[in-house]
Parts: structure tokens; C-alpha cells; sequence
């Protein structure tokens, strides 16, 4: 650090001043505005790199929330969060870093205004057998429609339904799905697995003729 | 890869989660195993169902403008606060220097690190290669195919700048079956390919003093080991049991001229 001040202020000041001035020159003419300028700053740098994941950020928030207002609501309180804490994000994906601060907003949302969301059991052994009695389903699956789709989602307990939408809409990583959710890395796979397992269960149960 | 192996790790495969050489052996199974097969292409119907669904959703208009004046508003709060605090005159090295010692105490322990890390890569190519001489029915397996360890020996004349040593082991129970030419950390290498029952063992040798003897179980359920002899050093890969693998190391290395 030391030795590339001085070789700077050498080059620049012909020796006339030593790197000391150099130091107390640049910190002397930003003392008096630094705060704001720093503001400035920062703000600047969040508006770059935080603003522009605002789709994604709502969808994971409409997909956790279920209805549009609620989602909004959640999606503000995290950005606001966000530039709170905007000091100490340290680089990387910024995407990923949003979203798990808006996770983090959605379940603290939930506590105070839902209690905790009802969980209905899935019943795995019910659908396993519709499964195998209605045999290949390939074709069946490729019929399914935006609707069909987008309410055997929702229709999916919550902690599978973050995993999938981080995986499937988000395009995350393992890695990066096992942080936005804090989940243990080894946990994000056996959790996708279940997960795609309900989904086609529930997609098949709503095509098939009862 | 079996099919539980296979079942286990298929959504890791699906995501683009799994390395190349697991992923050449899914491959492969999935080629073979119309069971496992079937499965994987119920997932893919299921990640198109997801995808022609449409599901990502534009944030509403108004949104974005509320929060960026939100976040503006709470920018300029922040600004007026920190402005009317006597600000400490940051003393910029003093917080840097720690980073500085911790970076400089990286660079002396990175080459430490590296030397193990060295030795994993080294690993990787070998499983790379072995996967590889498996693929697709036996044909990578071997150049000149021949038991007879006086065919072997001289075909790796003029192909190689060193003479490997090639010894029959059929009658310890590994016969030879034969030797290819490979290419690891970047130099050409001889492969000698043995046979214990139904598997296959590579043996890699080339001209190399460094590096110190050891085995491991890979992740992909192969038993590597390598050891250095007579200036030679040896990696013994395969799917056979470790103690087996031993053996056939410690019979590979032995002087023909002593048995």
C-alpha cells in the first residue's frame, strides 16, 4: 500500500511532497461532504445493481404471498431492508442477495399478519397410487395448461414451492438456492425432488378424469 | 452408476448440478436402463410443463416508481443524519491494513493449499480418463489389445520417450488385456488396461519422481491409488475392492525377473 502511494505522489508531485501530504490532500478536500457524498454514492450503486431485479424479486414474493397487494407490500419492505444492509453486501450475485432479503421480509410479513400459513398435509400416499394406476403420463403432462400449472404450484406447501420457484423461475444454483433459503446445500436436491414428485402428482390428479 | 445411484442424484443431473464425470456415467446408464430412462424423461415433461407455463411475473408499474422513491427517501434521511454527526476522519489504512496482512498471509499459505489441491486435480484426470476408456461399448479401451506383454511393451516404442514396465498378471488374476496411449497433466502417458472378473483396471505410469503415495474412494465409487517405483510413478484406478487393488499395485510393480 505504502510503496504505491509514494511511487504515485513521486510521479505526480516530482518529489516535492511526500505521500503523506498526498494523503491528508485527498482526505482534507472530501472531509467536509463525505457523508453526503458517500450517500450519494451508495445510493447510486443501488440503483444500478439492486433496482433492476425488481421482477424477480416479485415473483418470488407473488409466489410466496399468493395475491398481488400482499406480494407489493413485501417487495417494498425488503428493497428498503435492502438498501439498509446495501453496505454490507459484499459482492457476487446481487440477484441472489435480494432474494433472500425478501424471503426474509415475506416470513416476518407472514408472522404478523397470517399467524403462521395453515399447512395441509400432502397426502403422498394417496396421490402415489392414483400415479401408478393411471400409468404413462408423459404426453398427459405436456397438455397441461398455464392455469393447471400455475394453481398445482401455488396449491404446493410453502417450503417446496420456494425451492421450486428458486430453481425453476429464478435459475438459481443449489448453492445459491441453499443461502437465499438457508437450507444446508445437501438439503436443496432430496427438497427439489419432493417437491417436482407433489407437483406432477397434483398435475396429473387435476387431468385425469375423476 | 447403478439405479439407485442413478435415482439418488437424477434432479442434480436435470439441474446442470453434477460433474461432467458423473454425469458421463448417468449418461451412460440412462442408455442402458430403460426403467431409469423412463424416469428421467418424466422429469423433463414435468420441467416443460413448468416452462411453457409462464409463471415469472412482471412487477405492476406503479411498484418500481414507490420504491425507488422510498428508497431515495430513506437515502436522503440517512444523508442528513450522518451529515449532522461529527464524522470521524476515516483513517482508511488503518481499516485496510488487516485486510492487507490477511491477503499477504493467503498469498504465503496459497501455494500450500494449491499442492493438495494439485494432487485432487491429478485425481480428477485420472477418473476423467478411466470414465472415458469405458465409455460406449470397450473400443476407447485399448490401442493394441494383446495379452502377451512382448506385444505390449514394444508398441509403446516411439510413441512415448520412456519404456514402461508391462508384466502379464494372469496368473495372479488379473490378465492383461492390452495398452493405449493417454494424456495426463498434459503429457503424454502409457495406460495398461487388466482385468479382475468382470471389471477393468487402468494402470497409468509415466517418469515421475514427485508426489506422495496414497488412495482414495472417489465420489463416483472408484478406488484410486498411487504410488512411486523405480522412477516410475503409478496410478492404479478401478471399480474393483481396495484391498484387490492393492495387490494387483504391489504384483504391477514387482521385478518380473524376481517371480
Amino acid at each position: 500500500m505504502t510503496r504505491e502511494v509514494s511511487h504515485e505522489s513521486a510521479i505526480l508531485y516530482c518529489g516535492n511532497k511526500t505521500a503523506q501530504d498526498e494523503v491528508r490532500i485527498i482526505n482534507g478536500s472530501k472531509s467536509q461532504n463525505a457523508p453526503l457524498v458517500e450517500e450519494q454514492d451508495k445510493l447510486a450503486r443501488f440503483e444500478q445493481s439492486i433496482m433492476p431485479h425488481m421482477n424477480a424479486a416479485y415473483t418470488l414474493a407473488r409466489w410466496l404471498a399468493s395475491n398481488d397487494s400482499d406480494a407489493q407490500d413485501v417487495v417494498q419492505e425488503a428493497y428498503l431492508r435492502a438498501f439498509k444492509f446495501f453496505a454490507g453486501f459484499r459482492g457476487g450475485n446481487s440477484r441472489a442477495w435480494l432474494l433472500r432479503i425478501v424471503r426474509n421480509a415475506f416470513y416476518d410479513w407472514l408472522k404478523q399478519n397470517r399467524g403462521e400459513e395453515r399447512k395441509e398435509p400432502f397426502d403422498e400416499e394417496l396421490h402415489d397410487t392414483m400415479d401408478e394406476r393411471r400409468g404413462p403420463d408423459t404426453l398427459l403432462l405436456e397438455k397441461a395448461d398455464h392455469e393447471l400449472v400455475r394453481k398445482a404450484i401455488a396449491s404446493l406447501p410453502v417450503e417446496f414451492r420456494e425451492i421450486l420457484v428458486l430453481r425453476e423461475l429464478e435459475d438459481l444454483s443449489y448453492k445459491e438456492i441453499s443461502e437465499v433459503a438457508n437450507i444446508p446445500p445437501g438439503t436443496v436436491m432430496s427438497r427439489l425432488a419432493r417437491g417436482r414428485e407433489q407437483l406432477r402428482s397434483l398435475l396429473l390428479a387435476s387431468l385425469q378424469p375423476k | 452408476m447403478n439405479c439407485n445411484e442413478t435415482k439418488e442424484i437424477i434432479h442434480g443431473y436435470l439441474d446442470g448440478e453434477v460433474d461432467p464425470v458423473r454425469s458421463m456415467a448417468i449418461e451412460q446408464h440412462l442408455k442402458d436402463c430403460p426403467a431409469c430412462a423412463a424416469a428421467h424423461r418424466k422429469q423433463q415433461s414435468l420441467r416443460t410443463a413448468i416452462a411453457q407455463g409462464s409463471l415469472y411475473f412482471n412487477a405492476p408499474k406503479g411498484l418500481e416508481k414507490r420504491v425507488r422513491s422510498a428508497v431515495r427517501q430513506a437515502s436522503k434521511a440517512e444523508g442528513r443524519k450522518e451529515g449532522g454527526r461529527q464524522r470521524w476522519n476515516w483513517n482508511w489504512r488503518a481499516i485496510l491494513s488487516p485486510l492487507a496482512a490477511t491477503a499477504l498471509l493467503l498469498l504465503i499459505a496459497l501455494p500450500i493449499l494449491n499442492r493438495h489441491s494439485a494432487d485432487d486435480q491429478l485425481a480428477r484426470e485420472i477418473v476423467a480418463a478411466h470414465v472415458r476408456s469405458l465409455m460406449t461399448d470397450t473400443s476407447h479401451l485399448t490401442d493394441v489389445a494383446s495379452s502377451d506383454q512382448h506385444t505390449v511393451k514394444p508398441w509403446f516404442t516411439g510413441k512415448l520417450n520412456f519404456s514402461p514396465p508391462v508384466t502379464d498378471l494372469a496368473s495372479q488374476g488379473f490378465p492383461l488385456l492390452g495398452g493405449r496411449l493417454d494424456y495426463i497433466e498434459e503429457h503424454p502417458v502409457a495406460a495398461l488396461v487388466y482385468q479382475r472378473r468382470k471389471h477393468f483396471i487402468n494402470l497409468f505410469i509415466w517418469p515421475e519422481k514427485s508426489g506422495s503415495s496414497g488412495e482414495l474412494r472417489t465420489p463416483q465409487g472408484y478406488n484410486v491409488i498411487h504410488s512411486n517405483h523405480d522412477g516410475m510413478t503409478y496410478w492404479a484406478i478401478s471399480d474393483v475392492n481396495s484391498g484387490d487393488l492393492r495387490e494387483f499395485l504391489k504384483l504391477a510393480q514387482a521385478d518380473p525377473h524376481q517371480k
